[in-house]
């Protein structure tokens, strides 16, 4: 499984202007952000054109307090240079799918 | 959908499950886990494990990562975020289809463990949560509040206050803490800290994020509004056997029943850990139960199927 691209303060906005893909926000010592990591590598392989990526929030702070994420995980969604949606907690690879195709 | 036949499926990876699945490759079984989430269990969302012999302290998460290497390495499949849709339990062969895949065999594990009991208000809420590890970053200078005075209770209180949360409230309903004295001791010495026995939530007040909760005392029926930020619950588990009630014999409490083999009273079905009918959950415990379920399956194949189930050549 390929890994996701790690991001930090410096290049996470440009990831997002640039980028139709899914940020997650993650914790290293949490459990739910391991299988949410878990969840976008399996819609990668699956073929999504989507590009996968995380930042780490204790790293982090601009980038958490910009987009004012509380709670890991929490996935942005981004299609067309911009935020079209956000998910916070679990979900698995179908419905990570179906919300990404719907946004 | 591709059909893969194993000697042994685990259905559950947490402590129980990878014990499990270490002594059934180690005694050359086939084996597959399916998790649905990652491996780990409850134990990945303790912060610190304190009592598990051979390390005087150790993050959950740390010591499930070690386990779940030491799983992989001796070449157990391993199924993460999967979703099990169907199982057929009764035959020799057990099937077990997931939304990608069905798995066969002729022995089974389950072990599922436990899921925290919810906390039941009426409306929605965004700031309620089961996980400090996880959630607790927001509540920095804030106010909260913890449901449950047990171990987890206390434990977890301890955690929060550590990321530097403003003031928290600890209730339990009980007339008294079920916590080990010394980490009552530790809490309650602490000045932003305030707890309170024989108290439920009985509602919640929110305006988009949560304000306030609304707290009874459950002896003289006193009522009163507390302002708070977050709520975390811990107020004990509920086993994870909704999907196994029509074919496993089941105690009051919804816990499998296993005899001292850990089998269950379907053939070639067998139990272990959180998910079993039994008084003490514990890690070391669970390991036992896992260690003595994959011991009584490779009895069980051999003295029923003969010394190789499948040909392992042929992998
Ligand atoms: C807050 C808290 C703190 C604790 N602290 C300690 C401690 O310090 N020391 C100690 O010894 N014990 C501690 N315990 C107890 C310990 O965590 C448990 O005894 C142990 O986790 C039991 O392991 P298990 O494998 O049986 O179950 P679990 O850890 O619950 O694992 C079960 C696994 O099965 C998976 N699963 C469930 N349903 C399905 C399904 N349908 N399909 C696929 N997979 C499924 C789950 O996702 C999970 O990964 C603590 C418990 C809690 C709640």
């Amino acid at each position: 499984m390929a890994d996701l691209m790690e991001l930090t303060d410096e290049n996470y906005a440009d990831f997002i202007a640039r980028q139709d893909g899914i940020l997650l926000f993650y914790k290293s010592l949490c459990p739910h952000c391991k299988a949410i990591k878990k969840v976008m590598q399996r819609f990668a392989e699956k073929g999504s054109e989507a590009l996968m990526a995380q930042i780490d929030t204790e790293a982090n702070p601009q980038a958490v307090q910009a987009l004012e994420v509380e709670r890991v995980p929490t996935m942005i969604l981004i299609k067309r240079g911009g935020i079209v949606g956000r998910k916070i907690g679990l979900l698995n690879v179908k419905e990570l799918a179906e919300l990404y195709k719907t946004i | 959908m591709n059909k893969d036949t194993y000697d042994v499926i685990i259905i559950g990876g947490g402590i129980a499950g990878m014990t499990a699945a270490i002594y059934a490759a180690r005694a050359n079984l086939r084996t597959v886990v399916l998790e649905r989430e990652i491996c780990g269990g409850l134990v990945n969302s303790t912060y610190m494990v304190e009592n598990f012999p051979s390390y005087p302290a150790i993050h959950g998460m740390e010591l499930m990562g070690k386990v779940s290497d030491h799983m992989r390495l001796l070449g157990v499949t391993v199924e993460e975020v999967t979703d099990i849709v169907e199982m057929k339990l009764g035959g020799e062969w057990k099937t077990v289809a997931t939304d990608e895949s069905a798995y066969d065999a002729r022995a089974v594990i389950l072990a599922t463990g436990r899921k925290p009991v919810p906390l039941t208000v009426a409306e929605e809420c965004q700031q309620v949560h089961y996980c400090s590890i996880c959630d607790g970053i927001g509540y920095k200078d804030k106010r909260i509040l913890v449901v449950g005075g047990g171990n987890s209770g206390f434990d977890e209180a301890l955690y929060l206050r550590s990321l530097g949360v403003g003031h928290i409230t600890l209730i339990e309903m009980a007339d008294r803490f079920f916590a080990s004295p010394l980490i009552q001791r530790e809490l309650l010495a602490c000045t932003n800290v305030s707890a309170r026995t024989s108290t439920r939530v009985k509602a919640i007040v929110s305006q988009d994020r949560l304000k306030a909760v609304v707290l009874e005392d459950v002896v003289t029926g006193q009522i009163q509004e507390v302002s708070v930020d977050g709520i975390f619950v811990y107020m004990g588990q509920h086993p994870n056997t909704e999907m196994l009630r029509d074919c496993i014999d089941l105690d009051d409490s919804g816990y499998i029943v296993t005899g001292s083999r850990m089998e269950t009273n379907i053939s070639g079905v067998f139990a272990a850990g959180d998910v079993v009918q039994k008084i003490y959950r514990q890690i070391t415990t669970a390991m036992a139960d896992g260690t003595v379920a994959a011991l009584a399956v490779e009895r069980y194949l051999r003295e029923h199927f003969g010394t190789s189930c499948l040909n392992h050549d042929d992998n």
